[in-house]
């Protein structure tokens, strides 16, 4: 069995550049595109206009308070290249805070106070109006209860206002305890990966089950150019031979899949106990795979076409498990994926 | 007329062996099915209402108004449905997975907020319903602020004037301040006064979507069928060849413009196939034009790493993982209008095609990519070229330039 590693070894020594890039595909892909991946997904935003004609103490507070919002890039310009930015499609939406803002939010209303700008095609802008409603909404609160103290007892609207906004420091009043929870495991907050990771484990299990289908090829070469044969009348048996490649076909896709997944866990600061339980899962589910494609290419004939109907099924297993259209059961990936 | 040979042997070679055209054509257009499948799938279930659950340890008029204030505004209430329920049984709907969270509200909650102290609430949040779970955080997120707002100018009323009232009054008085503030807060969509503009050059998502299923079809395409056909011509074959005075460099030439043609082939029929499906396509020149220089610059990008004589299967690697950082800079995954400055990259050959895709589908295009196309698609064929005849120059007993 170990001639057979040894052959394998030796040939990829002939190419070692290619048997390294194969091998360290997903690795270097791991380690070299997080930081570009988790840069462009944290920066990632929606582009909006904020016209300010207004220039008053209340409206520049909300200009300055939305331009601090999560996933809002916000842009302060005229009103004309605000609307011809919109029709140009370069911003999401464009907010005009008229003139007069702060007159009517001290006045206890807020009709109409801001124009929304936006085209047909608008849709991620109504998280911006959400964000600049929310801080409209701390300041005419706070000039309503402002107005009602200064109706009603002898406390001033300056008074009145500076007591309510006193509620929103440290943090706001109302605030919400957000906790993860399996229907399964009550108890305990999960440690979950982000749909983006969980795709790209399931690449890499795909790359590393197409590699190891790649490597039956030599199956069907050495049959073909008739090395099996020899090798059945040299050593009477071929058990050895097909061991061997089975064991290398195991090795070559753990040692695909492993490292990266591994690395992805890392660099994603997932906790050990995860990491173990999930790296014993995979190669639990990678092994199993193998089995399968193994046995199904063995009992077919060990032809060139089940290279491609095993590639095909592959792909078949990946696309299925992450499109999540139902019909996953039967698939390797989802295997994956549906960890106990 | 030997280069001509070559062509012929080429063609041949694709009409009578076509299995890597077939899948390479219909590998990843199922893939494309099924994707669409899924998206179609992912935005119905959008459509339906958001259940969850609330559990009110606390009962008061204050809690049950703002349960009122977060059910009731206009957006929430299209979203997401609110159950009261006790503990017992929202845990068992959790369990079941008929809900996605459980909201609850302590005892003494009332009393907290009052005095200003920022006890939270819980939310527990289904991590078996991702979507769900996610947009109820997003929707309970926002309904937050405004419960804050309100919940401040109660508290403001309430300590400076409310509090120096008769016990008889207090209590009537602090009802009416939480039902007129919760209803100002309830009215926040009064403030926006909305204006709709035509957008002449903005694509869309709709567009965009199919712009991006269009341009991924195409690139895996490439990416197989570069690999599938890309094989190298066995020693003995390259020998006779060399015998006519045909190269690796004429090799290199002549599958380029294969892949040329194919790829050409099969851009136009993806338009005309989005054409068919009732979408809304501007057939013009320009676009058959484009769609040309698309087709040229894909397949002298891939005849170029043909022409360096790396393995079909590194290769395809490096075309991957180019086209996914290609794509992703250009736009066409998540519009660039959303990306960062320093990701969006316009000049690139990726950029440009997408620039080619929304010739297609917007009438008001601003700009024509060609140029810029051109000068990729003529220098990755040159640089193919260049190495084609590197390899020749080192490897080959004629040499090309004593060769007729």
């Amino acid at each position: 069995m170990l001639t057979y590693l040894s052959l394998h070894l030796n040939k990829w020594k002939k190419r070692p550049g290619l048997a390294l890039f194969i091998l360290l595909f997903p690795l270097l892909v791991t380690i070299l595109s997080y930081p570009f991946f988790q840069k462009a997904a944290e920066e990632t935003a929606v582009p909006v206009a904020i016209v300010d004609e207004d220039e008053s103490l209340y409206s520049t507070t909300v200009l300055k308070r939305v331009k601090e919002a999560d996933r809002l890039r916000v842009i302060s310009m005229s009103s004309s290249e605000a609307e011809k930015g919109v029709r140009k499609g370069e911003i999401e939406a464009a907010f005009i805070i008229k003139k007069g803002f702060q007159d009517t939010l001290q006045n206890g209303e807020i009709e109409e106070t801001i124009t929304w700008v936006r085209s047909n095609e608008s849709t991620l802008d109504v998280f911006a109006k959400e964000a600049i409603g929310a801080e409209l909404m701390r300041i005419s609160l706070n000039a309503k209860a402002g107005n009602t103290l200064e109706q009603s007892s002898s406390v001033s609207f300056e008074k009145g206002f500076q007591y309510a906004d006193q509620f929103w420091e440290p943090d706001p009043l109302f605030q919400m305890d957000f906790k993860k929870r399996s229907s399964e495991a009550l108890a305990q907050e999960p440690y979950t990966l982000a749909s983006w990771q969980m795709v790209t484990i399931e690449l890499y299990f795909l790359y590393a089950w197409v590699v190891a289908i790649l490597f039956l090829k030599t199956l069907v070469a050495d049959q073909r150019t008739g090395r099996l044969q020899r090798i059945m009348i040299t050593q009477h048996t071929t058990f050895s031979y097909f061991a061997g490649h089975f064991l290398v076909m195991v090795v070559m896709s753990l040692g695909l899949f492993l490292p990266a997944t591994i690395a992805l866990f890392f660099l994603s600061t997932a906790p050990l106990p995860f990491i173990a339980e999930w790296s014993a899962w995979a190669v639990v589910v990678l092994g199993t795979t193998l089995v399968i494609t193994w046995f199904f290419f063995m009992g077919l004939g060990r032809k060139r076409w089940t290279v491609i109907v095993l590639i095909v099924l592959a792909l078949g297993s990946f696309t299925l498990t992450a499109a999540d259209i139902g019909l996953t059961l039967a698939w390797p990936h989802s295997w994956l994926v549906h960890k106990p | 007329m030997n280069g001509f040979s070559l062509w012929r042997y080429e063609m041949r070679a694709t009409v009578r062996r076509p299995a890597p055209l077939f899948l390479s054509f219909f590998i990843p257009l199922a893939i494309i099915l099924i994707a669409f499948l899924s998206i179609q799938s992912f935005f119905q279930d959008e459509e339906k209402q958001i259940q969850a659950a609330i559990v009110d340890h606390d009962q008061t008029f204050e809690t049950k108004s703002l349960v009122n204030q977060l059910s009731e505004e206009e957006r929430m209430k299209r979203a997401l449905r609110l159950e009261p329920m006790t503990t017992k049984e929202a845990l068992k709907a959790f369990e079941r997975g008929d809900i996605a969270g459980i909201m609850t509200i302590p005892k003494g909650f009332t009393k907290s907020l009052r005095v200003g102290e920022n006890e939270p609430i819980t939310v527990m949040t289904n991590q078996d319903k991702p979507l769900d779970s996610t947009m109820l955080t997003v929707l309970l997120e926002s309904g937050a602020k405004y419960i804050s707002a309100s919940q401040s100018a109660v508290n403001a009323v309430y300590d400076l004037h409310i509090k120096q009232l008769p016990r008889d009054e207090r209590n009537q008085k602090l009802q009416e301040a939480i039902v007129t503030f919760t209803l100002f807060a309830l009215d926040r969509n009064e403030a926006f006064e909305e204006e709709r503009v035509i957008s002449g050059a903005s694509v869309g998502w709709k567009t965009h979507a199919i712009i991006a299923i269009v341009f991924i079809f195409i690139m895996f395409f490439t990416i197989l069928y570069q690999a599938l056909d890309g094989g190298t011509d066995s020693t003995s074959m390259s020998r006779r060849w060399r015998m006519v005075n045909l190269t690796f460099m004429h090799q290199v030439i002549v599958k380029q413009l294969k892949w040329w043609l194919v790829l050409l082939v099969v851009l136009e029929v993806s338009v005309a196939s989005i054409a068919f499906m009732n979408f809304p396509v501007h057939y013009s020149i320009g676009l058959h034009v484009g769609l040309l220089i698309v087709a040229l610059w894909l397949s002298a990008f891939a005849a170029c790493l043909y022409g360096l004589n790396v393995p079909p299967s590194v290769r395809s690697l490096v075309l991957v993982s180019i086209s996914v950082i290609g794509m992703i800079s250009a736009g066409a995954i998540v519009p660039e209008i959303y990306l960062p400055e320093w990701l969006y990259q316009k000049g690139t050959p990726f950029a440009l095609t997408y620039d080619v895709f929304r010739i297609a589908f917007v009438e008001d295009s601003y700009g024509m990519p060609y140029k810029g196309l051109v000068l990729w698609g003529t220098a990755f064929s040159s640089l193919a070229l260049l190495v084609g005849f590197r390899k020749e120059k080192r490897d080959a007993y004629v040499s090309v330039f004593t060769s007729k």
